[in-house]
């Protein structure tokens, strides 16, 4: 009669079940590898490229000044501010312009 | 009799070689007109550049101009209508302003004057923009530039005229000052 032995069962082939195992993770390493070494590749094409600066028109001081006053009818405020309006730059960088017609 | 048979052979050659040159010489000629339309396309796609770049200079020189002038009749106009509320208040505390309001009708024409002057100087942009050779261009800058110094003597006379409006109404304003110091 045959009984059954555990000590007479064929021995387990650990050694092909470990290289099964070990295979997809190291497909999955490899692909997240990629995928960062890809990232990281996007990231500095990106971070070198010219970024586009919407140009702001640069505030003139003269027209800053002018719009500048108080509101109140105090006859001290209406001098003050009257004498604060320099009328004389109003034409300046004409010269300059003038200057390139030449 | 050789000579009858060699010299026809010669007189073809020769005909033959000097149509191969006259076709080089034409080459060349065509490649020297090439190349010298291609400079005259350069330097005119330059000049051009160049003319494009004062136009761009000098349309941005007005508009900055015309701001600043909108600007200043607009800060003159403000201060007109701060000075008549000031009128109304003394003439409420029945102080005489009729000098100051004399004034002030002035000085309201004079701000009108110099509003008329600075509309002309954004009427006279326009020409600069379509002009096309640097001569107009100049001659049409000095047109700007003339009517630009009219605008801003107008524009200084209106401010003058507003203060003397104000040196007007400071005995008045004293005067009320005193009152009120007395009253309180």
């Amino acid at each position: 009669m045959d009984t059954f032995n555990p000590n007479q069962m064929p021995p387990i082939q650990s050694s092909d079940t470990n290289k099964k195992s070990v295979g997809p993770l190291v497909a999955v390493i490899i692909i997240l590898v990629l995928i960062i070494v890809g990232g990281l590749y996007f990231l500095k094409e990106r971070s070198s490229q010219p970024t586009y600066v919407p140009e702001v028109p640069a505030s003139d001081s003269v027209t800053d000044a002018l719009n500048q006053q108080g509101t109140t009818d105090d006859l001290s405020s209406i001098e003050a501010d009257l004498n604060a309006t320099d009328l004389n730059n109003l034409d300046q960088g004409a010269a300059a312009v003038e200057a390139t017609l030449q | 009799m050789i000579v009858f048979v060699v010299l026809p052979v010669i007189s073809l050659a020769e005909t033959a070689t000097s149509s191969a040159n006259k076709e080089k010489d034409n080459i060349i000629k065509t490649e020297i007109d090439a190349q010298k339309e291609s400079i005259k396309n350069s330097v005119q796609e330059r000049r051009q550049g160049a003319l494009d770049k004062i136009k761009e200079e000098v349309d941005r020189f007005i508009q900055n101009v015309i701001e600043r002038f909108t600007a200043a009749d607009n800060r003159l106009i403000k201060l007109a209508d701060r000075i008549d509320s000031r009128i109304e208040k003394l003439q409420t505390a029945n102080i005489s302003v009729s000098t100051s309001t004399d004034l002030m009708i002035i000085a309201r024409a004079k701000i009108n004057e110099a509003t008329t002057s600075v509309a002309s100087i954004v009427s006279k942009t326009k020409d600069v923009s379509t002009e096309t050779t640097m001569t107009t261009i100049r001659e049409e800058f000095k047109t700007i530039k003339a009517q630009i110094e009219t605008a801003k003597e107008k524009i200084k006379i209106a401010h003058a005229a507003l203060v003397d409006v104000v040196n007007s109404l400071k005995p008045g304003q004293n005067k009320m000052d005193k009152e009120n110091k007395v009253t309180n």
